[in-house]
C-alpha cells in the first residue's frame, strides 16, 4: 500500500492564494486536472513524487491537528522559503534525530516538514 | 639613497592602488550587510514594488510587466498582515546581526557577477542560510 496523493481543503474563492504558495513558496507545478472535475474548484500540484490536491469546502474548517508530512530534500532552504514570505516555522525536537518542523498553509491548515532521511517511512526501509 | 626612492615610489604605487581598489568597491556599490539593511528596509516600509523591481534578481525571468506586478501584489496582500510581516523582519532582524560570508556563485543567472553572500542563521540550533546575490548593476538581490 501506497499513499497516492494527499487532500487539502480550502474555502471557496481562494485559489490565487493557494497557487502563490504551492507554486510560488513551495516550487511545485500545477498540473492540468481531468476535464472531468471542471465543475468543481480545485487544483492538483506536483513535486518529485510528491503530489497535493486542494479541493474548495463550503464549510471550510482549518486543520490544526491531522496534517500531511512532507519530506524535503533541503529543510533550511524550505524554512528560509517559508521565513521569507512571513509564514511560521515551528521547530519540533520531540523525536530524538528527526529534524522538522510544523507550518500552516495560508488558510490554516497545518503541514509537518520532514529532512531527507528522517522520514518515518525512509527509517523503515533503511 | 637609491633604497630611499624606490621604497618611497613603492609606498607611492601601493597608495594609488589601494585608492583605485576603494574606488572600484564604490562604483559597484554597496556592501551585502548594507543591502540586507535596505531590504529589511523595504519590508518594514511595505515597499514591494521597489523590493521586487531594485532586488529580485530574477526578476528578468518575468515573462511581462504583468507577472511583475502579480508578484508585487502577492507580497502587498501577504504582508497586509502584520503577523506575516513580523516573521519574516524576525528573521531578517537575525541576518543582518550575521557577517556574511562572501563566496563564489557557482551558476550565476544573466543578472548576477560570479559573487554571493550567505548570511548564516542560527534559529532553534538550525542554521538557515539566506543568500545575496551580487548583480551586475553593483547592487544585491535576492531570489525567492
Amino acid at each position: 500500500m501506497r499513499i497516492d496523493h494527499i487532500q487539502l481543503a480550502f474555502p471557496p474563492g481562494g485559489i490565487d492564494k493557494v497557487r502563490e504558495y504551492f507554486v510560488g513558496v513551495w516550487g511545485m507545478i500545477e498540473d492540468e486536472r481531468p476535464a472531468s472535475l471542471d465543475r468543481r474548484e480545485g487544483a492538483w500540484f506536483r513535486k518529485d513524487s510528491c503530489i497535493i490536491h486542494v479541493g474548495f469546502d463550503p464549510n471550510f474548517i482549518p486543520q490544526k491537528k491531522a496534517h500531511p508530512a512532507i519530506i524535503v530534500d533541503d529543510i533550511d532552504n524550505f524554512a528560509k522559503n517559508l521565513l521569507v514570505h512571513g509564514f511560521e516555522v515551528r521547530w519540533n525536537e520531540s523525536i530524538d534525530n528527526v529534524k522538522r518542523f510544523f507550518t500552516d498553509d495560508p488558510y490554516g491548515n497545518r503541514i509537518e516538514i520532514i529532512r531527507n532521511g528522517d522520514g518515518n517511512i525512509q527509517k523503515l526501509v533503511n | 639613497m637609491k633604497i630611499f626612492k624606490f621604497m618611497t615610489l613603492s609606498f607611492f604605487i601601493l597608495l594609488l592602488g589601494q585608492t583605485y581598489a576603494e574606488d572600484k568597491e564604490a562604483e559597484t556599490g554597496e556592501s551585502p550587510q548594507e543591502a540586507l539593511l535596505e531590504i529589511k528596509k523595504l519590508y518594514e516600509t511595505k515597499n514591494f514594488t521597489k523590493l521586487v523591481k531594485d532586488r529580485y534578481s530574477e526578476i528578468f525571468k518575468a515573462d511581462s510587466p504583468d507577472e511583475v506586478n502579480k508578484v508585487i501584489d502577492m507580497l502587498t496582500k501577504r504582508f497586509a498582515k502584520e503577523k506575516n510581516l513580523r516573521i519574516t523582519l524576525s528573521f531578517l532582524n537575525a541576518a543582518v546581526k550575521v557577517e556574511p560570508k562572501v563566496q563564489f556563485n557557482p551558476s550565476p543567472n544573466e543578472n548576477e557577477d560570479e559573487h554571493m553572500a550567505v548570511f548564516q542563521v542560527s534559529m532553534h540550533g538550525n542554521e538557515i542560510d539566506y543568500k545575496l546575490y551580487k548583480m551586475k548593476n553593483g547592487k544585491w538581490g535576492f531570489h525567492f
